[in-house]
């Protein structure tokens, strides 16, 4: 027993110091590492900015003795941070300079090493340098194993530009990890709209997952031209792509979208129906109020606000719906109707008709404030009351309210 | 192991005082293997988490149309020192839709005049839903400068009141619980509802890590720059801090038993939280009674769920740096598990309620609640056993030592995984310290949280409750000024 202890307690005891060895040498080695490239930096960093400036001819001796791994490392970083300022004129000279001395040629070879940082960092430095002759191994990069090297090849491709560049890049849309596939949308969206036309005519051929990509970036970038293509897409068995599509149809704002996003307000699924129900209140059109208001009581919140809102956007018929929809035997639509009109302010205005002269607009106030009092707690309207500005309204409302002892505490 | 007995000893007693040391070393041994296995487990998810979120792209979170807005119910009583650096980190949350419900909760001191002042409240009328019971309701002010910003002044009613009354005023379908003396951080917001977009239809409640403000540098209600705190009692309880969620509490989120989301900072489906009621004023920890009542209720009805612990969004709170105020701190943390545990027993050993019935709710009936019990027993009985000749002084000396190494083993490899993974303390002279106070806090502080659990299982079962109040000093605030404020 006293051995199994004592062998316990060594073994612990070594545990928690090696524990204790590991942080240490740890965050030395960290440090060492950190220090000696801050010097390096400052070192060489004067004398290459004035050899790139133009005040010297001669490059800096540190440049031409280049041999560690870490040197390169170190001079790659300043050089990066130069051609990283845009000026054309520093850019060329070391562009030069690195092809002439055989870099850009062995940070290709880099670009098939076995070093997964070697291989982040040799493509990036190729991005930057904007290398031609690096395009067909950037290309071959985009299949790399390791996730930041393919990401930083996708950036250098998109610096690059150019057909064989966009092409990859598009079927790199079908990347494996899903935040590789967002960054390469943004590589592509910032390339111009004419990528539209490449993602189209890829789009049938492509992954699910890229085709999801590929049609996030025609929303952003796509004109009226692309509606046929975006109406097609509401026909897709993938509810995602259907979703994007409603959004796009939404965000082109055309009256012929209409049936299509009428119908989209039935799918299936919830963010088709949501974004469905935002898109009809972007496109502002009276016909999609009964529609709408039957949304007031889907199932998923998403829709509903969306609904209520949209309805709120649509001016007059929406808000006489929304309303209508203040007495509706259901509570989600009650609440969200209750919550906009409320928030908008749409409610006090209707309720300011309690003391028109106007006869009729008087009893449509008078049905406002009853399907309040009917369906709200009783806290809930005393609060209503009490914020209305206008004293006499309050009174009215007060006296209706004193009618109905029955109005529960809580809302149920 | 158990020799040396004295001829004229009572059989009896010797026999009782061997069986028992016996249960101590088996309890001993279990509790710790429990532990050991727990810390596998949250290094395991730890770096599943820090590789799978390492190219985590936030930005795309917070643009995109279908992340769900965010209620943040910050719950106020006697906050006035802290409340403006709290609200202020929260108007700078770095998340696409939300609206900030501030509850004063009856409050003597100026917290809602300190609230009126700093954000320009202007007292409103807006209709509230009445879906949970809360105490009265006495204003309502809405913020000019900013107008997601709400106070709701009711009256006393307690943490869980005040939360339920800002439930009813809540707009949206996610609320987060946030402590009114704690500062969130910068994006940890999108961090944190991240499991809610990866798995909409399961998620129903997600907890983030809860750090140490005491010592850092505050400014405006932004952690400039982390530093631990002067005092020796806030150090332990930053090793503490780190042990229980990144070797706790990662492991329990990993094998689905999560029981506890911190009250400081924790994010919720609000359409789960309404169907089991709300919060309940029943316990004294209200932030661990919600989460069991939801694994209950989720298990009773069949749904699949998930209840998920993230370690990198960060909450910053002040903790005592007295004894006095620990003291009851701790004792009402206990209470409340005690209670937690006692309304929901009916979940113990039950296949029905998955791993937290079968493997959750016993480890801390038996390893949290009346591990203190059995520790406290453990140190009369070992020194009575060695004093009465049945166990040597090797062995004795031998199985304190163990004791001693296996919390600094876990202490340590807590802060060895805060330093493979997050590396709050950049600081050598930071590092250091929290590797000292990894032993230190072995002697003598955990003994001392061990009475005061004691003691509060007796208060408990004398139903004696105490909330106590916590001394503020306010965030970014030095020692001196700290002093005058307390003057005045």
């Amino acid at each position: 027993m006293t051995q199994l202890y004592t062998i316990g307690l060594l073994a612990l005891v070594l545990s928690v110091f090696g524990l204790i060895a590991y942080m240490l040498v740890r965050r030395i080695v960290l440090e060492l590492l950190e220090w000696d490239r801050q010097r390096r930096l400052a070192q060489w960093s004067i004398p290459l900015t004035r050899w790139l400036e133009g005040e010297s001819e001669i490059p800096p001796e540190e440049i031409q003795l280049l041999s560690s791994r870490r040197d390169l490392k170190i001079m790659a970083a300043i050089c990066m941070g130069q051609l990283r300022t845009g000026d054309e004129r520093i850019r060329a000279r070391l562009v030069q300079w690195l092809q002439d001395h055989g870099f850009v040629t062995h940070w290709i070879e880099q670009v098939g090493g076995r070093s997964r940082w070697e291989r982040a960092r040799a493509v990036e430095t190729l991005g930057v340098l904007r290398a031609l002759e690096a395009e067909s191994t950037l290309v071959s990069a985009l299949q790399d194993p390791v996730f930041d090297v393919r990401i930083r090849a996708a950036k250098a491709l998109g610096s690059l530009g150019g057909q064989q560049a966009r092409r990859a890049l598009v079927m790199a849309l079908g990347d494996e990890s899903r935040w590789s596939v967002i960054r390469i949308a943004d590589i592509l969206a910032q390339m111009g709209p004419h990528i539209v036309t490449d993602l189209v005519e890829a789009f049938p051929v492509i992954g699910s997952g890229s085709r999801i990509a590929a049609l996030d970036i025609i929303i952003r970038l796509a004109d009226n031209s692309h509606l046929p293509f975006l109406r097609s897409c509401l026909a897709a068995p993938d509810s995602e792509i259907r979703a994007r599509a409603v959004a796009g149809l939404g965000r082109l704002g055309d009256a012929s979208t209409l049936p299509g996003l009428l119908d989209a307000l039935q799918d299936l699924a919830w963010p088709v129906r949501a974004k469905a129900a935002k898109a009809l209140g972007e496109l502002g059109l009276a016909d999609a109020v009964p529609a709408l208001t039957a949304s007031l009581a889907d199932k998923e919140w998403w829709v509903r606000s969306n609904a209520a809102e949209a309805l709120r956007k649509l001016g007059r018929p929406g808000i006489d719906a929304l309303v209508n929809s203040l007495s509706s035997s259901d509570l989600f639509c009650r609440d969200q109707a209750f919550a906009v009109l409320q928030s908008s302010g749409d409610l006090h205005t209707r309720l300011m008709g309690l003391v028109a002269k106007n006869a009729q607009e008087r009893a449509r106030a008078q049905a406002v404030a009853q399907a309040l009092i009917r369906y709200q707690s009783r806290h809930c309207m005393l609060d209503v009351c009490n914020s209305l500005a206008d004293q006499d309204v309050r009174s009215v409302l007060y006296v209706m309210l004193q009618q109905h002892p029955e109005v529960t505490e809580v809302a149920v | 192991m158990f020799s040396g007995l004295s001829d004229n000893m009572n059989p009896d007693l010797v026999a009782f005082v061997i069986g028992f040391d016996h249960f101590i070393v088996f309890y001993f041994i279990v509790i710790n293997l429990g532990l050991l296995a727990l810390f596998g487990s949250s290094v395991r998810s730890l770096w599943q988490f820090v590789q799978g979120s390492f190219n985590a792209d936030y930005a795309q979170i917070r643009n995109s149309d279908l992340t769900l807005p965010i209620s943040l119910l910050v719950p106020a009583y006697n906050e006035e020192a802290t409340i403006t650096y709290t609200v202020h980190s929260l108007l700078r949350a770095n998340y696409g839709e939300f609206e900030i419900v501030v509850i004063n909760d009856g409050s003597r001191d100026n917290t809602l005049s300190v609230l009126i002042d700093a954000f320009k409240m202007e007292r409103r009328s807006e209709p509230v839903k009445l879906q949970l019971k809360s105490k009265p309701i006495r204003a309502i002010y809405r913020s000019s400068l900013n107008p997601n910003l709400v106070v709701i002044d009711k009256e006393n009613g307690g943490k869980a009141d005040a939360l339920n009354a800002g439930l009813n005023l809540s707009r949206y379908p996610l609320f987060g619980s946030i402590d009114a003396d704690s500062i969130i951080e910068d994006g940890a917001l999108l961090r944190l509802v991240k499991p809610f977009i990866e798995y909409p239809e399961e998620t129903i409640a997600a907890g983030g890590i809860v750090r140490v403000a005491n010592g850092c540098v505050i400014n405006d209600g932004h952690v400039e720059q982390v530093r631990l705190p002067a005092s020796r009692l806030a150090v332990m309880q930053v090793v503490e801090y780190l042990r229980a969620f990144l070797a706790g509490r990662a492991g329990w989120s990993a094998a689905r038993s999560l029981l506890i989301i911190s009250g400081a900072f924790g994010l919720f489906r609000k359409r789960e939280v309404i169907e089991v009621g709300g919060y309940s004023d029943a316990t004294d920890t209200e932030d661990a009674e919600i989460v069991v009542r939801l694994h209950r209720r989720m298990c009773e009805q069949g749904r699949k769920y998930r209840i998920v612990f993230v370690p990198d969004p960060v909450c910053w709170t002040e903790v005592p740096e007295t004894l006095r105020v620990l003291t009851v701190q701790r004792s009402r943390w206990h209470r409340g598990l005690l209670q937690t545990l006692w309304l929901n027993r009916g979940m113990l050993f039950r296949r029905r309620y998955g791993s937290v019935g079968l493997i959750g709710m016993p480890w801390y009936v038996m390893f949290e609640l009346l591990a203190p019990v059995i520790e406290v027993l453990g140190f009369v009985a070992i020194p009575l056993a060695w004093m009465l000749g049945i166990l040597d002084h090797v062995h004795m000396f031998l199985f304190i030592f163990v004791a001693f190494f296996l919390g600094a083993l876990l202490s340590v490899g807590a802060l060895a995984l805060e330093e493979m993974t997050f590396q709050r303390y950049a600081r050598w002279q930071d590092l250091l310290r929290l590797m000292v106070y990894g032993f230190v806090e072995n002697i003598g502080f955990r003994q001392y949280l061990t009475l005061i659990k004691v003691k509060a299982l007796v208060d408990a079962i004398w139903s004696r409750r105490e909330w106590g109040e916590m001394q503020r000093r306010g965030f970014g605030v030095t020692n001196s000024q700290a002093s005058k404020l307390r003057e005045s």
